[in-house]
């Protein structure tokens, strides 16, 4: 019976027009529910900025709402190098600050770069930002949380006041390793890998080219571009090709990839100068030294500069041989030492001779 | 300057490079033959390099690592083969399924295991033992080409002739393309297709493993997170490149890796990196192009033949 009803009753609403006029109040109130939706939607996305600036004005005076950091990385962390170093710069505020840390992996996802830092901007008052991946994306972000202070590393902009940029001087020590490979070196010949080239990288490089021709000019030096920062096998192709042609040492400034750099050596029986951090315990029988860049040191710095008031709103700080933001790191004690003391002290003097201007190292970004 | 490119250490680098390709493509191909092409690889592949530093640590043999690496690529081939076959799930969905879980697990048991992030290495992983073949030591030439190589490479080479007789000269290759050509056919010759199938997914995934045992034991000493570095796909494109016919996809892993060789050599001689990085695939857009309009005219060929 009701089935009847109800096939007979849609019969008539086509018939009689009816239908018609119920599709276009549906329509209608499609339309309703996306017009409601929308401004819900809007009124939504202010909301959070209003608390923004609440916790904000809070924290001007408060040093202790400035207790929470985030760091967004724009690969992964246990790279044993870069990233690495920026965590343990956080870290290391964690434990002295006693602030709250959160780390935020975009794993080389471009798609995550602006939720990441969004996520990490709505955490916390001040966001450490590492990777060269982020020079768009954290120029817009900041300008959108007015009140949370970035720290963008490796990089220089100028003039947004909450984006305070550290920028390396990778040359300086890259001078510095480039020197003592020479002073290494047997066959007169070595080698650098890098990650990609981009300007960081060859700052690296200019400066390992002006160290090594400093102590030799005649030195040859051979660079290879991995194109990638996560990929060992290649890194060890590279190293590969690089020792088979006569370098004996090899300075890896790439990453993940710089692992396959280590790996060559190893099967060679050649040298390698690990980067960012003192990477020689990785394997102290072939990596002879590290060019150390001190990431993490320059994120705690900025960390308590930022909480002590004592920043200057919108400009770059530099963290060269200078500021001890770059150097050379030998291992520990009890590591087969490579480096002799007269070599150090070469090296020392050096460092003199860069600090007072007598040596101008070139710089490529 | 020619000689800094073209030595003998390209073809070595050349025959590296191209060995992971070249067993990952193997398996990949039986499952194309089969009907159901696996994009999974790539993760299996991942897995594989996990498992085989794994077994390699835990066990202190490098046969472990692989047995291990291989057990986990047949348990993931066996995953894959119930989900495409029994379940008609869609075989691109559950390849990257694999491919995401993958990223995933390994990340998460490399912390759990070990406690690290990242990157594992430690001198108790036992690599692959390398063969010296005795008998062509003293020449030269072929010493330095075919000599000192892990064993997986030697394998890889065996690996691809006995595909080739598997599937060209047995009946059971034939059935296994009758599988993903005809499979009404081969009900009716009273051959199971699905079983076929089957086979031929959990080939797929032991072969991966090794690829991937082979990238972590052989090729490298190591673990890092994601290294199998799209080598999944690459292997993918050679099987579609050399149309799943073995020796076809074995010159077309081969020729990914010569490239590769020579884009590194390239930048020794002073030749920047973004050129060289472009390399491998302008080459492979020419090949193609050459070979399609090959196999185009040759059509054309056959068909005026016929209206003549």
């Amino acid at each position: 019976m009701v089935y009847n009803l109800t096939k007979g009753k849609s019969k008539d609403l086509i018939k009689g027009g009816e239908f018609k006029m119920r599709k276009k109040v549906s329509l209608l109130l499609v339309l309703a529910l996306i017009l409601s939706m929308l401004v819900i939607g809007c009124g939504e996305a202010e909301a959070p900025a209003d608390d923004e600036e609440d916790v904000a004005v809070d924290a001007g005076e408060d040093v202790a709402e400035l207790s929470k950091v985030g760091l967004v990385v724009a690969g992964g962390l246990g790279d044993r190098s870069f990233y690495d170093s920026a965590n343990e710069g956080v870290e290391k505020a964690k434990e002295d600050l006693g602030i709250e840390i959160k780390v935020y992996e975009c794993r080389n996802d471009p798609s995550l770069y602006t939720d990441q830092l969004v996520q990490a901007s709505e955490y916390a008052p001040i966001v450490a930002v590492v990777g060269h991946e982020f020079y768009d994306v954290v120029q817009e972000i900041a300008e959108e949380f007015p009140d949370v202070y970035y720290i963008y590393v490796d990089n220089e902009i100028e003039g947004i006041d909450n984006l305070i940029t550290i920028s390396y001087a990778e040359n300086e020590g890259s001078f510095l390793a480039g020197a003592l490979a020479a002073m290494l070196t047997e066959e007169d010949s070595i080698g650098m890998v890098g990650g990609k080239d981009m300007p960081v990288i060859r700052n690296f490089e200019v400066g390992y080219r002006a160290g090594a021709e400093y102590i030799n000019p005649d030195i040859k030096i051979e660079t290879i571009f991995a194109e990638d920062f996560e990929d060992p096998a290649k890194g060890k192709e590279g190293a590969t090709a690089l020792y088979s042609g006569g370098a004996d040492i090899v300075f890896q400034v790439a990453g993940k990839t710089g692992e396959g750099v280590f790996e060559a050596a190893k099967e060679m029986g050649k040298y390698a100068i690990g980067v960012d951090t003192d990477q020689r315990y990785i394997n102290p029988d072939v990596i002879v030294a590290s060019m150390v860049k001190k990431v993490g040191q320059s994120i705690y710095d900025t960390i308590i500069n930022i909480q002590n008031d004592e920043i200057e709103p919108g400009k770059v700080v530099y963290y060269g041989l200078e500021q001890g933001g770059v150097g050379m790191g030998y291992g520990t004690e009890d590591m087969k030492q490579f480096v002799t003391d007269e070599m150090k002290a070469k090296l020392d003097e050096i460092e003199e001779k860069i600090l007072n201007g007598e040596i101008e190292v070139p710089a490529a970004k | 300057m020619l000689k800094q490119i073209l030595n003998l250490t390209l073809i070595q680098h050349t025959i590296r490079t191209a060995t992971p390709l070249i067993l990952a493509a193997l398996g990949g191909l039986l499952t194309e033959h089969a009907g159901m092409l696996n994009i999974g690889m790539e993760g299996i592949i991942l897995l594989g390099s996990f498992f085989g530093v794994l077994g390699s640590y835990f066990f202190g043999s490098s046969l472990a690592g692989v047995l291990l690496a291989g057990l986990v690529g047949l348990i993931v081939g066996l995953i894959f083969a119930i989900f495409v076959i029994d379940l008609k799930s869609d075989e691109f969905i559950v390849g990257i399924a694999i491919n995401i879980f993958a990223g995933g697990l390994t990340v998460f048991l490399l912390r759990s295991i070990f406690g690290v992030k990242g990157a594992f290495s430690s001198p108790n992983i036992i690599p692959l033992p390398r063969l010296n073949l005795p008998g062509i030591s003293s020449i030269p030439f072929l010493d330095i080409i075919f000599n000192n190589h892990t064993v997986f490479i030697y394998i890889s080479w065996i690996f691809v002739i006995m595909t080739y007789i598997y599937l060209y000269k047995t009946p059971y290759g034939i059935w296994l393309r009758a599988a993903g050509e005809y499979p009404e056919a081969l009900e009716t010759a009273g051959v199971s297709f699905r079983r076929m199938k089957y086979i031929a997914s959990i080939a797929c995934g032991i072969l991966c493993g090794f690829a991937g045992s082979h990238l972590s034991l052989g090729y490298l000493t190591l673990f890092t997170e994601n290294m199998s570095a799209n080598r999944g796909f690459i292997a993918l494109a050679a099987i579609i490149f050399g149309r799943a016919n073995p020796i076809k996809t074995f010159g077309a892993a081969l020729m990914f890796g010569f490239f590769d060789a020579l884009g590194i050599r390239l930048q020794v001689v002073g030749v920047p990196s973004q050129f060289t990085q472009m390399i491998p695939y302008v080459a492979t857009i020419v090949a193609l192009f050459i070979l399609t309009r090959r196999q185009l005219t040759k059509r054309k060929r056959d068909s005026e033949k016929q209206f003549k």
